[in-house]
């Protein structure tokens, strides 16, 4: 068992080093500094971010991050940033809801089972190629990185409610331009309606934004039933 | 509590419209009259309609966003805020508003309700419009902080979007189809993949269980909602379509009948409007029919089955019976 020590003594010289199923608190600075180390498993110890102390991993080639709940890839994490000799990263079954490009340099990226993934990432990083170690994810990222990327603009606003409430309305008045000083400021109370659901693409550009951005309007059909002695009625209500 | 996280029940065919990424959920409630219905609920001991409803559909979310592991917001809105103005209780309305946001916001954490419910007419453009968009304005900044995609993810978004305008577009096609559309046809393998996965989530295409793309969810979703209901939607300002069943034994209706029924209803109906070539009409509810019964709108025939489920209270589900 390793034990803790003054981070002022001496670098824990080793290659290889398993730190896995250790309760190691990111905020504890008697950690030792790893500059020699070559290959650190640190997984399953509870962490929430990566540690600060990775920084001063200059040699580290292979990490082992798996079973963390880690939200963020820190941008230093690569070999671009302080981990220069970065080759091998496991992130699988962490919290991770987005993936550095700059990993895109790597030379094996693991990030099978994370349920937060944005979906373009996930759909490569758990394919059967993937787990076969065929490298798609890395080879996605590389192709992403030549296309570029941009912030994501796209929203789904789903509206949910009894029939007759307004939200075929409240879609309506979103989706209206805002009212010229000639033009009446009301819609019209009583129009032709159909008790179908709204799958609306909508662009809306705030007035203190650059950017517009575009929004999936959604009002599914179906109902919640509270409980089904009633739910034939409410069903009929709602729809 | 009447009802608790994550009770919620939907008909299942329901989560094929449901898209599950980077979601602003309004929870519509009626707002005029609200002090009136608590303070009823209070004394009773039973639970308003606009509680009960706000809750179920919290749940509802509840549900989705752990199946998922989706990040969301929610936001709960109140309409009819003139017909309160106008029969003067804004004031107590807006106070049983805000005591029911905090109640939900307590119960639904999962929901990340906003701590600030609207109270709107919407059918006011000039304060209406403005307020309800700041709101979702603010919970997509924060749900959309730090996202970043590749380029094409938002091109084949914009795609789709231009895609669902054209009528001479299919409405459905199959995955080998769907790798030949113009914005999708010159990226690599695993950029196809991606993009056909993002595209799904975000809702602008529905994958059926047999494989089936559905390029024009609206199209299929209007289909879906009137054969869901059997009979009108109780309103005087709302011309509810629907499907006439044998009146003999409702609920219950022929193959012919229920296509014939549907190409009727297109008829100055937007969503729903079918091919002017004949040839193609047919194809198209032909196929319409296998997609619902595909998902389970429709059921063919297991006569037990249908009473099963009539039983428990589901009269929406159709059977085709061939007499």
């Amino acid at each position: 068992m390793l034990q803790r020590r003054d981070p002022n003594l001496s670098p824990v010289i080793c290659v290889k080093l398993d730190l896995s199923n250790w309760d190691w608190s990111p905020a504890d600075h008697t950690v030792p500094a790893f500059t020699r180390v070559r290959w650190l498993n640190i997984s399953k110890c509870k962490l929430k971010t990566v540690p600060e102390v990775l920084r001063s991993c200059a040699s580290l080639t292979k990490l082992e991050l798996q079973d963390n709940p880690i939200s963020i890839i820190p941008d230093w994490l690569s070999p671009t940033g302080k981990v220069l000799a970065l080759k091998y990263l496991d992130v699988s079954s962490t919290h991770i809801t987005t993936l550095p490009l700059l990993l895109s340099m790597l030379q094996t990226l693991r990030a099978f089972d994370c349920p937060h993934l944005a979906t373009h990432y996930k759909q490569q990083a758990d394919s059967i190629e993937e787990r076969r170690g065929e490298g798609k994810l890395l080879q996605y990222m590389q192709d992403c990185t030549r296309g570029g990327v941009q912030q994501l603009l796209r929203i789904t606003v789903t509206l949910v409610g009894a029939a007759n409430v307004g939200k075929s309305r409240i879609v309506e008045c979103m989706t209206s331009s805002a009212p010229r000083f000639y033009e009446s400021h009301s819609l019209q109370e009583l129009r032709k309606r159909t008790a179908f659901p709204v799958m609306h693409p909508h662009v809306y550009l705030p007035s203190d934004a650059a950017s517009s951005f575009h929004v999936m309007f959604t009002d599914p059909p179906g109902n919640v039933m509270q409980d089904l002695c009633c739910a034939d009625q409410r069903m009929f209500d709602l729809l | 509590m009447h009802s608790r996280e994550g009770d919620a029940q939907l008909a299942p065919a329901v989560q094929f419209f449901v898209a599950a990424e980077n979601t602003v959920f309004l929870a519509v409630i009626k707002g005029a009259g609200l002090y009136m219905q608590c303070t009823r609920a209070k004394a009773s001991g039973v639970p308003s309609d606009a509680q009960s409803m706000a809750r179920s559909w919290l749940s509802y979310v509840t549900d989705v966003v752990s199946a998922d592991h989706q990040s969301c917001r929610s936001i709960l809105v109140a309409t009819h805020r003139d017909k309160a103005e106008q029969d003067k209780t804004l004031e107590q309305d807006t106070q049983a508003l805000n005591e029911l946001c905090l109640e939900l916001q307590a119960a639904y954490p999962r929901a990340r309700l906003s701590s600030q419910p609207l109270f709107v007419n919407a059918l006011d453009r000039k304060h209406g419009r403005p307020t309800l968009w700041a709101s979702v304005q603010l919970a997509a900044d924060e749900l959309l902080r730090g996202q970043t995609v590749p380029k094409f993810i938002n091109a084949c978004g914009d795609f789709m979007e231009t895609y669902v305008q054209d009528p001479s577009t299919p409405k459905w096609c199959n995955y080998q189809e769907f790798l030949q559309l113009p914005m999708v046809k010159d990226l690599t393998l695993n950029q196809q993949g991606s993009a056909f996965a993002s595209l799904r989530k975000m809702g602008y295409i529905i994958e059926l269980p047999n494989g089936t793309i559905i390029m024009k969810p609206r199209w299929f979703a209007a289909a879906a909602t009137v054969t869901l209901s059997p009979r009108g939607c109780a309103s005087d300002v709302a011309e509810a379509l629907y499907i006439h069943t044998d009146p003999r034994s409702p609920g219950f209706i022929t193959d012919h009948g229920l296509k014939e029924q549907l190409l009727r209803l297109t008829t100055g109906t937007e969503e729903l409007e079918y091919s002017r070539d004949m040839n193609i009409r047919a194809i198209e509810v032909d196929k319409l029919v296998q997609f619902l019964a595909e998902i389970g709108i429709l059921i063919r025939d297991p006569v037990a089955k249908v009473l099963h489920h009539a039983s428990c209270g589901h009269h929406n589900l159709f059977s085709f019976l061939h007499f």
